[in-house]
């Protein structure tokens, strides 16, 4: 066993939940309005809900046949040793592809939005560096520090929200389903794959003290993580109005800037991107890790630590040759990466899971 | 091994713990509020910008001494604390960075709280303004926005009153606007949502310069030839489709303001019958409900407000004012005078077809399949829209005294 640290299912939950937040709060609501308008917080309340519980109950019913081992290691069990050697590669192709988008969603955001004349390598190189410390260290290590770092966010996002409260106007929300479903659930599909996210479970159920209890881990994420992002998009929509909220880059850094307390409490907006960075942190290091566990054990090392600093090193220079410029990662977020999504998060783990019950593998 | 990387790190932390965005404040040239006119330069259209900035440390003078300091003229001591200076460019982002050939130190917009229309920008420049102002990443969307009556750049080059800086005096004139009701100032965020979102057109404060006569009789100002003008926040700049179209007059602002909840204090004056002068009521703030309906198959808006106020000043000596019977006559007076107010600005916003009152945005709230049909041509639509004022008003106190005194 490559990792040998053990996870409590609550501890897998937040981390699951970090996987999926720290950039969905950031711009999925511009997003999902642009399609859904006022309807935006249907589409993220219902919609993308289901698509994350779809997604997150697969993955679990799949990795539960094969209790103490990760989709690497059984996939050869279900398709054979080629196949399942070809599936691994493109998880971790995967893996590493979408980590370098998110990486470079937040240099661009630190670049657009608070500190311009710094080069974007420069916040590319601080992540990695501290996110590869993280992930030698382990999945025990990473748990811990995310249990920290979300209570504080929890308690921050409360804050900002609470704050803005007054600058709402809830008519912004009305007309209710003015152009019907099909708009509504047409913008569902990227905060949708978003949320599906919670698929990296595949490389961590087995971890788990009991990984029985990852059921509860995964469905109580994809159930917070609707509630909160739901809660955020409708403060943006409140503030801002569908025109607006489509229209901002970054609404929710619009609301914290927005926030002002008796024209005494404001420009806060500092202060709340620390805790925005932690979360980052965090998400970037859980697919930092999925993608180097994967490539460990594809090559049957001992041990995934050599690995970790080159991943970092082809991260980071992924993240920058990948995309040219923050218009070309929004394309890039949008169409592209949601179809490598739900072919990741929920079709290969389906053919999976239908190969293992017809062929009745694993337990 | 571990003793070494450890000692590299810290040397490194060490060297490397500036960054480069940094700012030191005594290298910036904090704006607090700037004017938007355009001017000819070798027959181009060009946008003028007149800033007012923070002098901070070091410049010439310094920040010393207070306002009212003996024998020293406003004009002075404004150059002290703050430099009121100017550029041009083809565009705002433009005209700002240019600034910067003139500035010695870095043009920061984060501290900015006013932003002035000048009228001309303001009928026609919108769609040419509004970009940079959201675009920008130093500035808020809480910045006020305001027009100017005239050019923009007479408001930023007036002289303060009791505050040291102009800015901060229009920026509290902005806050203290509820205790007047003569007045509506949106900030940049919901400038933005009444100029994008369907149904509704953004109503601002008129910012007016003025020579006040006080200040034109005192010979020290004469001595120092200074130009002694200064502002005034009252009334409406009403934009329809992305233009000034309209200033209103006080009493057509408020018209507004009772409209939108937002006549919050201030005083109205009434005429009543039988009393050969007027009574002034303190307004204790209004409730409105817009709310648009169909009958027979027409379109209508029903406007519902409620009033309350307090008696504040009877010119009626031995008038019984306090009197039950007498309040109820003056709530009746208080609704019809109100509703005349409500009437008047429903005029001219109609003959401008700028629906300032958000029916649209209601009828879409409410009745969106009728919006659907009408959302074309709103504008046309606003203008001959039926509109059903209904009032009800109620007297609360009557202040320190109950009848008025009778005069021998």
């Amino acid at each position: 066993m490559l990792e040998k640290g053990r996870l409590y299912w609550w501890q897998l939950q937040w981390l699951l939940f970090n996987t999926v937040f720290p950039t969905a709060v950031m711009f999925v609501s511009a997003i999902t309005a642009q399609v859904a308008r006022q309807d935006a917080w249907i589409a993220i309340l219902l919609f993308a809900t289901v698509f994350g519980l779809v997604a997150g109950l697969v993955c679990y019913y799949l990795g539960i046949r094969f209790p103490r081992l990760n989709l690497v290691q059984y996939v050869d069990l279900l398709v054979g040793k080629a196949a399942g050697k070809v599936i691994s590669c493109a998880y971790i192709i995967f893996f590493l592809w979408i980590n370098a988008a998110i990486i470079r969603e937040f240099s661009s955001f630190l670049a657009t939005a608070f500190m311009p004349e710094t080069p974007e390598l420069v916040f590319t190189a601080t992540i990695m560096l501290l996110s590869a410390y993280m992930v030698r260290n382990g999945l025990e290590v990473m748990a811990s520090v995310n249990q920290l770092l979300v209570s504080v966010m929890l308690f921050v996002f409360a804050s900002i929200t609470l704050l803005s409260v007054n600058d709402m106007d809830f008519g912004r929300l009305l007309p209710v389903l003015e152009k019907g479903w099909l708009p509504v659930l047409k913008a569902s599909l990227t905060p949708g794959y978003w949320r599906t996210e919670v698929a990296v479970m595949l490389m961590l159920l087995p971890y788990l003290k009991e990984p029985r209890e990852g059921k509860r881990a995964v469905v109580r994420a994809v159930l917070i993580l609707g509630f909160l992002v739901t809660v955020d998009v409708i403060s943006n929509l409140a503030i801002f109005g569908p025109e607006l909220t489509a229209n901002s880059t970054f609404p929710t850094l619009n609301q914290i800037r927005y926030i002002s307390l008796a024209r005494f409490l404001d420009r806060i907006e500092a202060v709340v991107m620390i805790l925005w960075v932690a979360g980052i942190l965090i998400k970037v290091g859980v697919f930092y890790y999925v993608a180097v566990l994967a490539l460990a054990q594809l090559f049957q090392l001992e041990d995934y630590k050599p690995v970790v600093l080159p991943v970092g090193f082809l991260l980071a220079l992924l993240s920058d040759v990948l995309f040219t410029g923050s218009q070309d990662l929004k394309e890039f977020i949008i169409k592209p990466l949601a179809v490598m999504a739900y072919t990741f998060h929920l079709a290969i783990p389906l053919f999976l899971l239908l190969v293992a019950a017809v062929r009745r593998v694993g337990q | 091994m571990k003793k070494l990387v450890l000692a590299l790190l810290l040397i490194l932390s060490l060297l490397m713990e500036g960054c480069w965005s940094r700012r030191e404040i005594e290298d910036m040239a904090m704006v607090t509020g700037m004017g938007i006119d355009t001017v000819k330069v070798a027959g181009k259209e060009k946008f003028l910008i007149t800033f007012q900035i923070i002098r901070g440390t070091g410049g010439p003078g310094g920040m010393g001494g207070g306002v009212g300091g003996g024998g020293v003229g406003p004009g002075t001591m404004v150059t002290q604390a703050f430099w009121v200076t100017s550029s041009i460019g083809d565009n705002l982002a433009d005209a700002v960075v240019n600034l910067s050939t003139r500035s010695p130190r870095k043009v920061d917009l984060a501290h900015m709280e006013v932003v002035v229309l000048g009228r001309k920008v303001a009928e026609e420049k919108v769609p040419e303004v509004v970009d940079f102002l959201q675009r920008e990443r130093t500035i808020r969307l809480r910045t006020w926005v305001v027009v100017a009556e005239g050019e923009a750049r007479d408001v930023v080059t007036s002289q303060p009153e009791l505050e040291r800086s102009l800015f901060k005096g229009i920026n509290s004139l902005i806050f203290n606007r509820k205790d007047v009701s003569k007045t509506e100032v949106v900030d940049l965020k919901d400038f933005l949502i009444a100029l994008a979102d369907p149904g509704r057109e953004p109503v601002t404060g008129v910012i007016r310069v003025f020579r006040p006569p006080e200040i034109k009789k005192m010979a020290s100002q004469a001595a120092t030839g200074q130009a002694a003008k200064v502002v005034r926040l009252h009334g409406g700049a009403v934009f329809a489709r992305g233009r000034l179209v309209d200033f209103w007059d006080d009493r057509t602002t408020r018209g507004y303001l009772w409209t939108q909840s937002k006549a919050e204090r201030g005083i109205i004056t009434l005429s009543l019958p039988g009393f050969s002068r007027p009574v002034a009521l303190k307004i204790r703030g209004s409730l409105a409900r817009i709310r648009p309906e169909i009958k027979n198959g027409e379109l209508k808006i029903k406007i519902r407000v409620r009033v309350q106020g307090d008696i504040n000043d009877n010119q009626n000596p031995g008038a019984k004012i306090a009197d039950i019977r007498v309040i109820k006559g003056l709530e009746k007076e208080y609704a019809r005078a109100v509703k005349d107010e409500i009437a008047a600005a429903l005029r001219r916003a109609q003959e401008k077809k700028s629906d300032v009152f958000g029916f649209g945005e209601a009828v879409h709230r409410h009745l969106p399949a009728v919006w659907r049909q009408v959302e074309k041509d709103w504008p046309e639509v606003f203008a001959e829209l039926p509109v059903e004022i209904e009032v009800k008003a109620a007297i609360k106190h009557a202040g320190l005294a109950d009848n008025t005194i009778k005069i021998k």
